[in-house]
């Protein structure tokens, strides 16, 4: 696999798992809240686990950057813990009202369910992702330009995810609204 | 020939950015045009409850920890008008202070209660604190909202002196809360009924 192609993968996923982690260190409450309606760990566990969850998001990030087999294994194994979670949760009958998933985003508006479901699917592509970057690459030596494509493309990428986020969400809210 | 290349690379990169953020502009946009344009129509009728049938009685605990049983026919012969929000929707959040003066108008002869589904008591706490309801008992009941079907909010329903519901549906203006009063003083089940009624009476009268 060409270089550029994984670097671009690391960045998405160094830039996803960093901007999820310091949006939970910085919105500790938020998340405790989020963790409790999972209805699956004790009040004494979730407090250790609101930090040890971003953290651990932190050290994947790091480590997609500067040890990236280690950290797109990590990577993949916690976008596994993340949509099985999720599917568990769905089967055990739990509507989450926010499942933490995006950023909070969805918390605005309790008529997130139907998208919620969506979230494992994205998961699946995030472990793919991940594995790929487990493939060997060829060695090549980068130049301006490759570092400029995929920065480029790592932040176009960001963007979408955002916009599809943001297109979710509305869609949303149109259909409990009784619109779509 | 390179960097004629290189200058075309960057350009298309930096275009690609722009039309992605106008994209996420106008998404945004979407969402808030939608969450400031309340959804049209008075009156959502219930599916499970009938106007007219005894309401569910659901016993509760207020924010000021205070038990009472909703939908029990009243000892002193008033009415109750519970309107169900949630500290997530700015229809609900908009209509609290017209909700406020309704009930202060109507004072005499309904009292008001506050009900939300869940979520931090804070939250509901600092709500009924900012829009000056503290008198106006708030309650948090994830079965009460069950037990009267609603599906959509902001959500009224009118129980009347007997226990029985008087009118409900969801309102999204003041007009819509009065029409609540208005359904239950004409004794029919919605405006839409009373506007049918006097549509053909009105036609009666003028056919005679």
């Amino acid at each position: 696999m060409d270089p550029v192609l994984s670097l671009t993968i690391c960045l998405i996923l160094s830039g996803f798992w960093m901007y999820s982690a310091l949006h939970k260190l910085s919105r500790l409450d938020w998340f405790r809240s989020v963790l409790r309606e999972y209805n699956l760990f004790s009040e004494a566990l979730i407090r250790p686990l609101s930090v040890l969850v971003p953290i651990t998001e932190l050290l994947i990030a790091l480590g997609l950057l500067f040890i990236r087999p280690a950290g797109a294994a990590a990577s993949a194994l916690l976008f596994a813990v993340y949509a099985t979670l999720l599917v568990f949760t769905k089967f055990r009958g739990i509507t989450l009202k926010d499942c933490g998933c995006n950023w909070g985003r969805h918390s605005e508006s309790n008529r997130f369910q139907s998208s919620v479901s969506l979230n494992p699917l994205r998961n699946v592509i995030f472990i793919a992702l991940s594995l790929v970057l487990l493939v060997p690459s060829t060695y090549r030596d980068l130049t301006f330009l490759d570092w400029g494509n995929s920065a480029a493309a790592a932040i176009a990428c960001g963007l979408f995810a955002l916009v599809a986020n943001e297109l979710t969400r509305n869609f949303s809210n149109m259909k409990a609204s009784g619109y779509v | 020939m390179f960097s004629a290349l290189i200058l075309s690379q960057i350009l298309l990169w930096a275009a690609v950015i722009v039309l992605t953020v106008l994209c996420l502009a106008l998404a945004r946009q979407v969402g808030v045009l939608h969450e400031r344009i309340a959804p049209a129509g008075a009156l959502s009728m219930n599916e499970t409850l009938k106007v007219g049938a005894k309401a569910p009685i659901v016993p509760v605990k207020t924010l000021d920890n205070k038990s009472i049983q909703i939908g029990q026919a009243s000892e002193s012969g008033r009415s109750t008008l519970m309107f169900f929000l949630s500290p997530d929707c700015p229809i609900c959040k908009n209509l609290l202070p017209t909700l406020r003066s309704a009930l202060a108008r109507e004072s005499d002869w309904v009292d008001g209660i506050l009900a939300s589904d869940g979520g931090l008591e804070s939250i509901h706490l600092d709500i009924q604190k900012r829009e000056k309801m503290e008198k106006t008992p708030y309650v948090l009941s994830e079965a009460l909202g069950r037990a009267y079907s609603v599906a959509k909010l902001p959500y009224a329903v009118l129980i009347d002196e007997n226990g029985l519901i008087a009118s409900m549906g969801m309102v999204n203006t003041r007009e819509h809360i009065e029409s609540l009063f208005e359904a239950k003083e004409h004794g029919v089940a919605s405006i839409q009924d009373y506007l049918k009624i006097g549509g053909k009476k009105l036609k009666k009268n003028e056919a005679k």
